[in-house]
């Protein structure tokens, strides 16, 4: 007998157990059923959030004293809308990939979700912060041209301009060095060599 | 009288795929069984991640068009879903339900002596096993189930001789732990 043979019945020698069938697919539709209504769920909530996003802020926009008021109200609107294609796409990409392929391409896949998610957290200040700050800056403006008082006008551009300086720290430092820790555990965990950036 | 026809065809569909699904189950599971134990050394686990496989077996299955082998369709899938669920475990640490009471469990083996020394063996086998480099283990397992250099290639994606020179060298290892073990004994 050749070690292969010898491995191979000694392998091949667990036959231990077995599971009842038909139970272990209503299981399956049962837990399959519940992940179509989650993600039927979550697409539900991303178009409720847009919908408020937009109809409070086209309210504001009709609402508005002057054109400067209701063009950062239109502004606003965009970056909302914009806000959840971001969140669906971030959704998409986060997305395990279908078994069906090769070990190898699988591997590159699940370390590449990761790669994406890296890309588009170092792009939020360029695709999201940067334009939420110009709007609420150019709010903030109208504001003072409608008369606002001075010291109001310079606290708000304050506030808005440290909180994005915040979010902006957030993601670039702590959220892309989780990203990266978790993309290296992974690389570990799935083999080095399959997965070299 | 259309509707009710694309009903009928629907309900059939499902019920040649349940069909299906429950052939392919019954044909693999050892082997199924064979390749959880070689991801999961927790016991506690081992049903979570068989369950995990069959879900995405399930899933998959009405993608299926037959562009490769069933065989090696359903070790893709089986090894690529061990991979990302013991990926997701480590992020969350959380478990999936277990799966229900009910669920019967039936023993096969007679011969306790024969048990025991074939169990130890395999044991130290297994233990091998999991040990080794992800690609490695994917590969041994491959061809542990008796897969030819050929499919391994369609499953791995990896060339044959690539595969060639990486079981002579996994085998050497593993041959070496069995006679390490009846040594020991």
């Amino acid at each position: 007998m050749t070690p292969t043979d010898e491995l191979r019945q000694l392998w091949q020698s667990d036959i231990s157990e077995a599971i009842n069938q038909r139970e272990l697919l209503q299981e399956l539709q049962r837990r399959s059923r519940n992940l179509d209504r989650m993600n039927r769920r979550r697409d539900l909530r991303n178009i409720v959030a847009m919908l408020v996003v937009i109809v409070v802020y086209s309210w504001f926009a009709v609402r508005a004293g002057n054109t400067l008021e209701r063009v950062a109200d239109v502004w606003l609107v965009a970056c909302g809308v914009w806000f959840i294609f971001y969140v669906r796409r971030y959704a998409r990409i986060s997305r395990k990939p279908v078994p069906e392929q090769t070990l190898g391409a699988y591997r590159q896949a699940l370390v590449g979700r990761y790669d994406s998610q890296i890309r588009l957290a170092k792009g939020v200040k360029y695709w999201f912060i940067l334009p939420m700050w110009l709007g609420l800056l150019l709010y903030d403006i109208a504001y003072r041209v409608n008369g606002g008082k001075n010291i109001k006008f310079a606290l708000v551009v304050i506030v808005i301009t440290a909180g994005s300086a915040f979010a902006w720290w957030l993601d670039e430092g702590p959220g892309v060095r989780y990203l990266e820790r978790k993309r290296r555990e992974l690389a570990v965990l799935v083999g080095e060599e399959g997965v070299a950036k | 009288m259309q509707g009710f026809r694309r009903s009928r065809d629907y309900l059939f569909r499902m019920r040649s795929e349940q069909a299906r699904f429950l052939g392919i189950i019954e044909q693999y599971q050892p082997a199924l069984r064979r390749l959880v134990n070689s991801y999961e050394a927790d016991p506690g686990l081992r049903e979570d991640l068989f369950q995990e496989i069959a879900l995405g077996v399930w899933q998959a299955l009405p993608r299926f068009r037959g562009d490769s082998s069933e065989r090696t369709w359903l070790y893709r899938i089986a090894h690529n879903i061990a991979i990302s669920t013991l990926e997701s475990r480590r992020r969350r640490d959380t478990r999936e339900l277990p799966m229900p009471d009910s669920v019967e469990r039936v023993g096969r083996w007679s011969d306790p002596d024969h048990v025991l020394v074939v169990e130890e063996r395999r044991e130290a086998l297994l233990a091998a096993i999991q040990e080794l480099a992800p690609v490695d283990k994917q590969i041994i397992v491959l061809h542990l189930e008796g897969l030819s250099y050929q499919e391994i290639e369609e499953v791995s994606g990896l060339s044959e001789s690539a595969i060639a020179s990486r079981l002579s060298r996994i085998r050497d290892r593993l041959t070496d732990v069995i006679r390490k073990q009846e040594v020991r004994k």
